[in-house]
């Protein structure tokens, strides 16, 4: 008797642990359960997303390759490093003595109208092109009612004045000419 | 159905084991990483916006990002989770030859499963290879970009990024193979054949387009080896400085792992095989980078 009851304890624990294991891991999913403020946002297949929907769009987003030459050059103990470039954007790292201070991007809002309609209703100008802040680290331009140019402060010596000193360092001029 | 990017970074640990073995890192890189978890808090910290409604719309074209498969973050965070997945296969067959050349009875088990150095030293460049693609992925940079991604190693590296980077060379690198370890993995991965490469569970995940999200091509060109082998060579500059900067040694290292975690002396032979096992620092420090990346681009294009 005293054999079955330890082969008894020797199959029960065992089973006990995994069944415990479990219930635990079971226990640990239930957190991604809990409702979330993300969880409505869609999932299209293309990147248009909460910006504007591609039913809306004019046409496909350009290659961010071809954003790069209007970008501010570094000089000066400036540097401009970068670190994004997929299609429709491309954006850089504005550096000085190897201390960032701001990310600079070029935005090609053409799939995204809901963008480019912000600026419908700004009366400001930076450079002669539409302009507005973006929260309160950015300021952006937008050029040929198409590609918004940002200049976000990554740190916060890097003031508004300088976000707008440095989209003007762009070529925005020659931005126009993108297609 | 795989989770998308504010459950995977809401789901960060705050503290767990992979979080005490970062955080015993840190001597490395002092105050560089900090272990920012939750997709909100997250939101903060890259832009410092506190306005809940551009927070929100932020967040919500960061997560459209991430779910278009043709942008590539979701490949990227496939990437990360597939080098700590083949890390923990490693660590079981490598744990398996640690204690068979421990106990008698189970010495068999040395003839069938990889000896630990050169599986280890696989690792470390499936890891190191994981993470250029990994990067070429997320930046949009053309998947052949050594060039490139050695630019971003020396200049745009901070915050987990780096702290990856310090943990590839103490974790996979120093303290399972020593001060020489890089040398003795150029020498390893240099006399290693294609087919062998080929056959190696690890590669063969970032190999096989079938295998690869998009059934794409993450290694242009015939050569695999050769540009396994030419980016393993061209980081060996990279990693000898950021060493040689640091003075790191092994038993630092582990001195530092000991004070986050118990390992006990006798088990020091074991360390390398219970890191690949129970340490996911390329999913948590990658899903941090991943996040940063999607946030800085999302607040760009609202």
């Amino acid at each position: 008797m005293s054999i079955d009851r330890a082969r008894m304890r020797f199959i029960l624990i065992p089973c006990l642990l995994i069944l415990f294991l479990t219930v635990v891991a079971c226990g640990g999913g239930s957190k991604s359960k809990e409702p979330s403020r993300w969880d409505k946002t869609s999932t299209p297949s293309s990147s248009s997303g909460s910006s504007g929907s591609s039913s809306q769009a004019k046409g496909k987003p350009v290659d961010g390759s071809k954003f790069n030459r209007y970008f501010p050059k570094g000089g000066s103990g400036y540097d401009v490093t970068y670190n994004q470039e997929k299609k429709g954007f491309a954006q850089a790292n504005l550096k000085q003595k190897g201390k960032s201070l701001a990310n600079l991007s070029v935005t090609d809002t053409i799939d995204k109208p809901s963008v480019a309609k912000e600026y419908e209703s700004s009366s400001r100008k930076i450079g002669g092109y539409p302009a507005r802040d973006v929260g309160s680290m950015g300021t952006s331009v937008l050029v040929a009612n198409r590609f918004q140019v940002q200049v976000r402060s990554s740190d916060k010596s890097f003031t508004k004045q300088n976000r707008e000193e440095w989209l003007q360092k762009f070529n925005l001029s020659g931005l126009e000419s993108v297609k | 159905m795989a989770k998308t990017i504010y459950q995977l970074v809401d789901e960060l640990p705050k503290d767990d084991l992979t979080v005490k073995v970062l955080k015993s890192l840190d001597f490395v890189i002092p105050g560089e990483w900090t272990n920012v978890v939750g997709f909100e808090q997250t939101i903060r910290e890259v832009t410092g916006e506190e306005d809940q409604d551009l927070i929100q719309k932020i967040g919500e074209r960061a997560i459209t990002l991430y779910n278009d498969e043709s942008q590539g973050y979701k490949r990227a965070m496939w990437l990360y989770e597939t080098a700590d997945k083949t890390g923990s296969a490693l660590g079981t067959a490598a744990m398996a030859n640690k204690i068979g050349q421990k106990v008698d009875v189970l010495g068999f088990l040395t003839n069938i499963t990889p000896k630990p150095d050169k599986a280890q030293k696989i690792d470390l460049t499936f890891k190191l290879i994981v993470e250029l693609l990994a990067y070429c992925q997320i930046n949009g940079i053309p998947g052949d970009s050594i060039g490139d991604f050695l630019g971003s190693l020396a200049d745009e590296y901070t915050g987990p990024a780096k702290m990856r980077m310090a943990a590839i060379i103490c974790l996979d690198g120093l303290v399972p193979l020593g001060p020489n370890f890089l040398k003795a993995t150029m020498e390893a991965m240099n006399s290693l054949s294609p087919s062998e490469l080929e056959k190696n569970d690890s590669f063969k995940m970032i190999l096989d387009p079938k295998l690869i999200p998009g059934g794409i091509n993450l290694i242009p060109g015939g050569d695999k080896l050769g540009f396994v082998t030419q980016s393993l060579n061209s980081m060996g500059d990279w990693i000898t400085g950021f060493i040689r900067d640091r003075g790191l040694e092994p038993e630092q290292i582990i001195a530092n792992l000991k004070h986050g975690i118990d390992i006990a002396d006798d088990k020091i032979d074991y360390l390398g095989a219970f890191l690949d096992m129970y340490v996911k620092y390329f999913v948590h420090t990658g899903t941090q980078s991943l996040a940063r990346s999607l946030i800085e681009r999302a607040v760009n294009e609202i």
